[in-house]
């Protein structure tokens, strides 16, 4: 309890009094002082009276229509306020609104006399988390003493990210596992593990004897070894324009960017080293050398990934490694440099690419997505796992991609986002969305009947089902 | 009630109901009975204040201008002038009961404490003063507890467990 500025004008008039009397030897202004301080004494009493009951008798609710929402939707808060009439006293509830939510106050004004009164304030969630509400505050006043204390209830809401909450990673609707296994060495680069001891056999080379275990058994024992390798992950992501397709917070390119989160992490908990290299028209925009654990780099440059326009630069390559056609080290750019240069050592070296099989550059806007997984498989001295995320608005391009990967003798991993699931209005007509599934799933097996390819679909799970289940109906109608 | 009576002590509207006009003409009487027509004036110039200041200012005025300008002589004379004066005081509590007694309480137990302790007069000062701070104190007290507001502190240790 606080006394305002009117109260402490009344002290300071008592003061006076008291003053007067002792200067004045005046015993009638002290007895002005008491009526004064009675007087003062008798409103804290009736303002203590009025908050009391405020408090025991007052129902303050403070609401919201759901629980969870979306990061930057807006909705209603309702304030409801009923209380017992105070004659004497003003009351103001404010609603105690989250400091993560925006929004214009949400008072309600109660005037002496009045008991009920209604607010409501429209609240955006621009932060993800669980928002607890604090208590609404009720402020009291009778022109003398104030008061605030918290009254009423205090409301819990979810803000949940835009990011796909149900992601479908499966072939032909059916869902698989994510997830990588310890993998073996298929290549003589690896390491060497000890496993275990036995007894020595004819024909075991002499240079695994376990000296020191035959000396301590009395037996002749090697040691057997298993082999270790850490095989590199690459992961191309495609953030060309049309990956924004899709609702807002749920484009393709974020269905992707999960998965691509989930696939690098787990080859980096394996050890393995993972590298990052995305794509846009423009060609490569950004590569993170192949590193392990902790991949923060990645993680920040997949967070931040955003759809590229057609016309976009490159990013800035003070922030990220870019890598441009400096580093085209194919052998159709060293015949052409070898070809502009004039000088003893392009001539030696010049009959050495020529009667190779060059691959032609296309010129029909499908290099991008190839030429960035070739710039970067080319300079990899051990097998890797290359891993594509991207869509079927470009199969030549994606084929090529894969198939320059396996020339490097490379195992793939393609993720494609089937584009009718992302298109507005491409679910208006399931027929003909299921019919363009159709050709989407027959891209899709294509790549995956090749040898060391592993192609499978990122979609949302809700609108796979729906499309599929037309299937269902279809097959149903031809049935009966 | 409106929001202009929680700042103006509600001045505006007790001179305008009967206990108000009431304690208004009394006022004007006890000055009269105590000073004559020189009282009566002083006690219009504080029924002035009382309309336009309120009840602090007016109790205030009135008891600044009975004690230089009225021959309080006596015991009798002194309560009297309280007693008028006070009047405006008890006139904003009539509407409630309990207020009115604690403001009536108020008054006269503190009144009969600086009275008997008025001798020397800077005692029955303090002595004032101290019990009208106690009290506030008190009831702000009260209020808290009546609203939660109170923590109850945790015993403070030495930061080692026994």
């Amino acid at each position: 309890m606080r006394p305002t500025v009117r109260a402490l004008e009344v002290g300071g008039l008592a003061l006076v009094l008291v003053g007067a009397a002792i200067v004045f030897a005046q015993p009638l202004a002290l007895f002005g002082a008491v009526l004064l301080g009675g007087w003062l004494l008798a409103h804290q009493y009736s303002f203590v009276q009025a908050c009391s009951t405020v408090a025991d008798a007052g129902v303050v609710t403070q609401e919201t229509p759901r629980g969870t929402v979306h990061t930057d939707t807006t909705t209603p808060v309702t304030l409801t306020v009923s209380i017992p009439t105070v004659r004497d006293a003003t009351v103001t509830v404010s609603g105690g609104l989250p400091v993560g939510a925006t929004a214009d106050s949400l008072e309600c004004h109660l005037p002496p006399g009045t008991t009920e009164a209604n607010g409501m304030a429209e609240v955006t969630w621009p932060i993800a988390g669980r928002h607890q509400f604090e208590r609404p505050t009720v402020h009291v006043t009778d022109g003398l003493f104030e008061q605030t204390f918290p009254l009423g209830s205090a409301p819990r809401i979810t803000v949940e990210p835009r990011t796909p909450q149900r992601i479908h990673v499966g072939a032909g609707g059916d869902q698989v596992p994510m997830g990588h296994g310890v993998h073996g060495a298929r290549r003589g680069d690896a390491g060497l593990l000890p496993v275990d001891l036995r007894e020595y056999l004819p024909g075991d080379s002499l240079s695994n004897v376990d000296w020191k275990a035959t000396a301590r058994l009395a037996t002749p024992y090697v040691r057997t070894y298993q082999s270790e390798t850490d095989r590199p992950t690459l992961v191309f992501i495609d953030h060309s324009s049309s990956m924004g397709r899709g609702p807002d917070g749920e484009t393709q390119l974020d269905y992707l960017r999960e998965v691509a989160l989930a696939t690098a992490e787990s080859a980096a908990r394996l050890e393995d080293p993972v590298g990052l290299y995305t794509v846009s028209e423009q060609g490569l925009t950004a590569s993170i050398p192949p590193s392990t654990w902790p991949i923060h780099d990645h993680r920040k440059q997949l967070l931040t990934l955003e759809p590229l326009p057609g016309n976009r630069e490159p990013t800035d390559p003070s922030t990220t490694i870019t890598l441009g056609p400096a580093i085209d080290r194919t052998p159709a750019r060293a015949a052409q440099l070898l070809t502009d240069g004039s000088d003893a050592f392009a001539a030696t070296l010049r009959p050495f690419y020529t009667n190779r099989a060059v691959e032609k550059e296309p010129d029909d806007g499908h290099a991008a997505l190839p030429s960035a997984v070739r710039s970067v498989v080319h300079t990899s001295q051990q097998q890797a796992l290359v891993v594509v995320l991207t869509d079927d608005t470009d199969p030549k391009g994606v084929r090529r991609s894969v198939r320059t990967a396996r020339d490097g003798g490379h195992d793939v991993l393609l993720f494609l986002t089937p584009t009718v699931l992302f298109e507005p209005g491409g679910l208006t007509d399931l027929e003909a969305a299921y019919d363009r599934y159709l050709d989407f799933e027959r891209f899709r097996k294509e790549l995956d009947r090749l040898d060391g390819v592993t192609a499978l679909e990122v979609g949302p799970r809700d609108r796979i089902t729906s499309v599929l289940a037309t299937a269902s109906r279809r097959r149903g109608g031809a049935s009966a | 009630m409106s929001d202009h009576r929680l700042t103006r002590d509600g001045t505006d509207t007790q001179v305008t109901t009967w206990p108000g006009a009431i304690a208004c003409l009394c006022l004007v009487g006890v000055f009269a009975f105590v000073g004559g027509p020189v009282g009566a004036v002083f006690g219009i110039a504080t029924v002035f204040v009382f309309v336009a200041g309120g009840v602090p200012y007016a109790i205030a005025a009135g008891t600044l201008l009975g004690a230089v300008a009225l021959p309080v002589t006596g015991g009798l004379q002194l309560v009297v002038l309280v007693g008028g004066i006070g009047a405006l005081a008890l006139v904003p509590f009539l509407p409630s009961r309990g207020s009115f007694f604690v403001c009536l309480g108020t008054i006269l137990a503190v009144g009969v404490l600086a009275w008997m302790t008025r001798d020397p007069l800077w005692v029955g000062s303090g002595v004032t003063l101290v019990t009208l701070v106690s009290v506030s104190y008190g009831l702000h007290r009260l209020g808290l507890v009546r609203l939660g507001l109170v923590t109850h502190g945790e015993p403070e240790t030495d930061g080692e467990l026994v």
